[in-house]
């Protein structure tokens, strides 16, 4: 019985957060006028943030677990001070695998947020703590099928990288033209396919090199410490 | 009313079959200092563990725990918290926030106390404890003294009535683990704190525990008052090994009656008790080689562009074949000269020498196969597998060295101090090097260990190995050291026979020189006393 | 009154929020061109001689971002010019200029935040939040400080073995992969010590206080009010049509009515206040000081 509720609620949680990104287009382009659609966006990111910090302030959550978020999240931190080729979503990616949903987003999330603390605050900070977020929480919904197959998971990894890209991308329409235009966006996504490449070659690169080493040492911490 | 009351307490971890701690009952009246010894593995860990709620580690439990009459099962969450505190091992892992304010306000954030009750506890802990005027500073900026005193402060910020202290001083310096008991020893007077500490280095905390308690095993053996504790010490030879050098110089030498625990009580018992027609031992003075293994000609470096020279003119010659140990202060350079004759670091000026060929000519890591290797302050910077067989086998050895047969299927973090440092010692010595380079390697060592290290280390030097070590411990050095040099201000001292630097200076020296000093020349160890104050035995 | 950088965390972001929001969606020229000035005047103010390759930087930008428009976009009934066959036109380039503006700005607005909030302050704010997700970010801050140094203690006692060289680009990546490797083992053991110390100390036993040295005083609160009550005015000028600009195919801008004015002397004003602030302590500090 408790088993049951508690697929039912992930299940729900998993509709709700994947309700968000649609939600920013639609929401934006049927309701308010072109112009709008920069605040629109914005307000639905800062919203899917707020809900999931409130959730998470409510949850029981361990005191190791929270460093151990805290950990991942440094660890992040510093792999995106490593020029053009960097681990950041591929460790947001193993901390959502073997951590599960939540912790990888709050990874991702707060990875986001305070590395541009150095490389520049601003209103792109809160699409960018929703986009690598996702990529946290996605990788925690599939953990089941990652964690076995690691070809598929570095699948995954280019994946997300290019996902990643392409949201970032929305942003640098939205912010620009303030509507949202396909030619334009089209455009931004052809400018940044170095970076798009970039983020795809890194996350394949550092999920081959890191799922082993990563992977052992969170699972010793998830069964000796009992994070 | 006793502060602690433990009865009949039993522990077992998951997947053990015998306990860690087995029926251990004892009681601790306020403001009373007990001092927890026993060997690796002996449970005090678990014991002190255990007797705070948040820290009971997974397992079986079983027996009763009163504090302050209260058990410790019933507390409420915040109460708890606060009655018990608990510091461990390494104060940079225990310190949470990165502002020292933040640091002091963590714990009463936690029980949610009201934000003027918190201001009021900052401040007045901060002035206890003297911080201050570091309220405002980042905690990385402290010194390792510093830093531990902040996180005592930051426990006692709780007003705990009861302080657990697990090997507090396992990772400091002879310095600052003695301004560590201090400041503990004033908490026991002044705030009538119950403290236990357990440690297996205790010069500085024998002198005003009031009671030792010993484990074996698992096991209480004894729970008794400092005095007849160390009349029993003088039966319980693992015991004796760790204790300071007066109280085995006393048992050494079979005294009678009360037990001195400082310099001055052992220096009047050997004056008292012995006559000192014979002033010294024979030295049997080892001549140096004539070759060179290193040689250091005025060599500077710093790390950064406009920082000072952390090493400014250093000449040093090493002998093939010989000790040669470097003291110093910490921040004197110590360890940036090993870093540098590893080659880990580049100097910006002078030569470096070993074997005669310049270091820049060992080209392609040629100096780490079969000439150099370094065995780091903190080993387990080497460790980067799942177990110590993996360990092994990622340094390609294939012979199992010291004993670690036993332990192959253990994880790295899972190995004690002694046992880490000798898994570390096996990957150093797999590259086969002719010369060993040692930083501190007797930090957060217990006695058995160093006594292992030192004979590991004699048996490699007469195997031709040219060793040069860096540590605080005079003890070690006396042991193992054919010469010795001081570092100050980046330069060093003209080097000369360990029995010289540690008999003639005051401060960088053994507690036995201290003792015998002035009366015989030249005894550096227990050892050393023992048998030069037996050649005197009055008659 | 305090300068910006002392006052309560919160009024200061509440206030950024709002204007560059502000600057972000109201595209009125009068309100665009306002937003750069001021922004501009607020950063020069806060960080003095020191802003100049901050502004060198934004011109740059600013002319990028201008004529990105009139080469992309062709829309637009005033032709200028034209190039290779197509045409370039005024109601673009008009745009563009505008477009410029109003990011510049943000661009100002954001520097100037960053100027006034350090990782600490803005932790404050996260806490009012999520205390529970603050305190996993401050630990995280510490913990990269750790990391690093450890990263580089590891790097020389690998290197001091052999097991690291930088002699080719293989040997370094294989060495520093052995170095990352040693350093996540690391820093997930050591995190279990802290947190067994947080656990020590009661994290986690009730709602944690969000304590802080800072104090809400009236003055934070008279500017948050004022700057609240700004921009909601100013949102209402603008919901109700009169700070509407349409670029194409001619530029139109809304007829000036009194709601238009009303709603650009209160974007005016929310921008000028935190420059005001800051001037007047100033000059309230150098004249107590001549009196002493």
């Amino acid at each position: 019985m408790a088993a049951t509720r508690l697929r039912f609620k992930e299940v729900l949680k998993y509709i709700a957060v994947l309700a968000f990104i649609p939600a920013i287009a639609a929401a934006g382009s049927l309701v308010f006028d072109e112009q709008r659609h920069i605040l629109v966006s914005l307000a639905v990111a800062a919203a899917a943030l707020g809900v999931f910090f409130l959730g998470y302030e409510k949850k029981q959550v361990g005191t190791r677990r929270l460093v151990v978020t805290a950990i991942m999240t440094s660890l992040c931190l510093f792999g995106r001070f490593i020029p053009v080729i960097k681990p950041v979503a591929a460790l947001v990616i193993l901390t959502g695998v073997y951590l599960g949903c939540e912790t990888g987003f709050l990874t991702g999330a707060l990875t986001a947020l305070i590395s541009n603390f150095w490389f520049g605050q601003g209103p792109w900070t809160a699409f960018m703590m929703l986009a690598l977020g996702l990529v946290g929480f996605f990788s925690g919904a599939l953990s089941k099928v990652l964690i076995k197959n690691r070809p598929l998971l570095i699948v995954f990894g280019a994946v997300c990288g290019a996902a990643y890209s392409m949201i970032m991308d929305v942003w640098t329409v939205l912010w620009y033209a303030k509507g949202f235009s396909p030619k334009l966006y089209l455009a931004a996504v052809g400018t940044s396919i170095p970076y798009l490449l970039s983020y795809c070659v890194s996350n394949v690169v550092f999920l081959v090199i890191l799922s082993k080493p990563v992977g052992d040492k969170l699972m010793r911490v998830k069964i000796k410490y009992g994070v | 009313m006793a502060a602690i009351d433990v009865r009949g307490l039993t522990f077992k971890y998951p997947l053990c079959e015998k306990a860690a701690i087995e029926d251990i009952s004892f009681t601790a009246a306020e403001g009373e200092t007990m001092l927890v010894c026993g060997e690796g593995g002996s449970g005090k860990s678990t014991l002190l563990r255990c007797l705070k709620r948040e820290l009971i580690p997974n397992g079986e439990l079983s027996g009763k725990v009163l504090i302050a009459g209260k058990d410790r099962d019933t507390l409420e969450p915040g109460e708890s918290a606060c009655l018990v505190g608990f510091v461990g091992q390494d104060c940079e892992q225990q310190m949470v926030t990165d502002k020292v304010w933040h640091e002091l306000a963590f714990g009463p954030e936690s029980i949610g106390l009201d934000k003027n009750t918190i201001a009021v506890r900052v401040a007045e802990t901060a002035a206890y404890f003297g911080i201050y005027d570091k309220l405002s500073k980042p905690t990385a900026s402290l010194s390792g003294g510093e830093k531990q005193l902040l996180t005592l402060a930051s426990v006692m910020i709780m007003q705990p009535r009861v302080l657990l202290l697990d090997e507090p001083c396992s990772q400091l310096d002879p310095l600052a683990s003695r301004q560590l008991a201090e400041t503990v020893a004033r908490l026991c007077r002044e705030q009538a704190v119950t403290v236990m500490i357990a440690e297996h280095r205790f010069e500085h905390i024998l002198p005003f525990a009031d009671r030792v308690m010993r484990l074996e095993k698992g096991r209480l053996s004894f729970c008794e008052n400092r005095s007849e504790a160390l009349k029993r010490a003088a039966e319980d030879e693992a015991l004796l090994r760790a204790m300071p050098a007066p109280v085995r110089i006393f048992s050494g030498l079979s005294g009678e009656g009360e037990c001195p625990c400082d310099t001055a009580g052992a220096r009047r018992f050997v004056r008292e008790t012995f006559d000192n027609s014979v002033r010294s031992l024979e030295i049997d003075e080892k001549a140096l080689s004539a070759n060179k293994a290193l040689e250091l000609k005025n060599v500077t470096f710093r790390y950064e562009r406009e920082g000072k020279d952390i090493i400014d003119g250093l000449d040093l010659e090493v002998s093939e074949g010989e000790c040669l140990a470097l003291l110093g202060a910490n921040g004197s350079g110590k360890s940036t000269a090993l870093g540098l004759i590893s080659g880990a670091l580049k100097a910006q000026t002078g030569s470096i020498r070993i074997f005669g060929k310049k270091l820049k000519d060992y080209k392609n890591n040629s100096l780490y196969q079969g000439t150099l290797s370094m065995l780091p302050q903190d080993v387990t910077a080497l460790f980067t597998q799942n177990s110590v067989k993996e360990e092994l086998e990622a340094s390609h050895i294939t012979e199992i060295p010291f004993g670690l047969e036993k332990l192959l299927e253990r994880h790295p973090y899972d190995l004690s101090g002694g046992e880490r440092q000798l898994l570390a010692l096996a990957k150093v010595l797999a590259r086969e090097p002719k010369i060993l380079l040692l930083d501190e390697p007797t930090k957060s060592l217990d006695a058995a260990s160093t006594d292992r290290l030192c004979e590991i280390i004699r048996s490699l030097k007469q195997k031709g190995m040219t060793v040069l070590t860096v540590s605080h411990d005079t003890e070690f050095c006396a042991e193992v050291s054919d010469r010795c040099a001081v570092f100050f201000s980046g330069r060093l001292s003209e080097p000369a026979a360990t029995i010289k630097v540690l008999g003639e200076n005051r401060y960088f020296t053994t507690a036995s020189s201290l003792i015998t000093r002035d009366r015989y020349d030249g005894a550096l160890t227990v050892e050393d006393t023992v048998r030069i104050c037996n050649m005197n035995r009055r008659l | 009154m305090r300068r910006i950088r002392d006052m309560h965390p919160l009024s200061v972001t509440v206030f950024f929020v709002c204007v560059t929001m502000l600057a972000m969606s109201v595209s009125h020229p009068a309100v665009t061109a306002a937003s750069l000035v001021l922004s501009m005047l607020l950063f020069t103010v806060l960080k003095g001689a020191k802003s100049i390759r901050t502004h060198i930087l934004i011109l740059i930008f600013f002319i990028i971002f201008t004529l990105i428009n009139p080469v992309i976009s062709h829309k637009g009934s005033t032709v200028l010019f034209m190039v290779n066959d197509t045409p370039v036109t005024l109601e673009s380039l008009l745009y563009g200029l505008n477009a410029a503006a109003g990011l510049c700005s943000v661009f100002y607005w954001v520097f100037s935040f960053s100027a006034v909030m350090d990782s600490e302050r803005m932790l404050c704010v996260f806490g009012l939040i999520s205390p529970r997700a603050a305190l996993v970010a401050s630990c995280s801050i510490r913990y990269l400080t750790l990391i690093k140094a450890q990263y580089r203690r590891t790097k020389l006692s690998m290197r001091a073995i052999g097991l690291y060289t930088d002699g080719n680009i293989i040997d370094l990546i294989r060495g520093n992969m052995r170095v990352f490797s040693s350093v996540i083992g690391w820093a997930l053991e050591n995190g279990i010590a802290t947190a067994d110390s947080m656990a020590a100390r009661g994290c986690g036993s009730t709602k944690r206080t969000a304590f802080s040295v800072k104090k809400f005083r009236l003055g934070d609160g008279i500017f948050m009010a004022a700057a609240l009550m700004l921009s909601a005015l100013c949102v209402a000028c603008s919901a109700l049509g009169s700070l509407k600009i349409t670029f194409y195919p001619k530029t139109v801008l809304a007829p000036a009515d009194a709601a238009g004015f009303i709603g650009i002397a209160s974007f005016i004003l929310l921008a000028v206040m935190p420059s005001a602030i800051e001037t007047g302590v100033k000059l309230k500090w150098r004249r107590s000081m001549s009196e002493v």
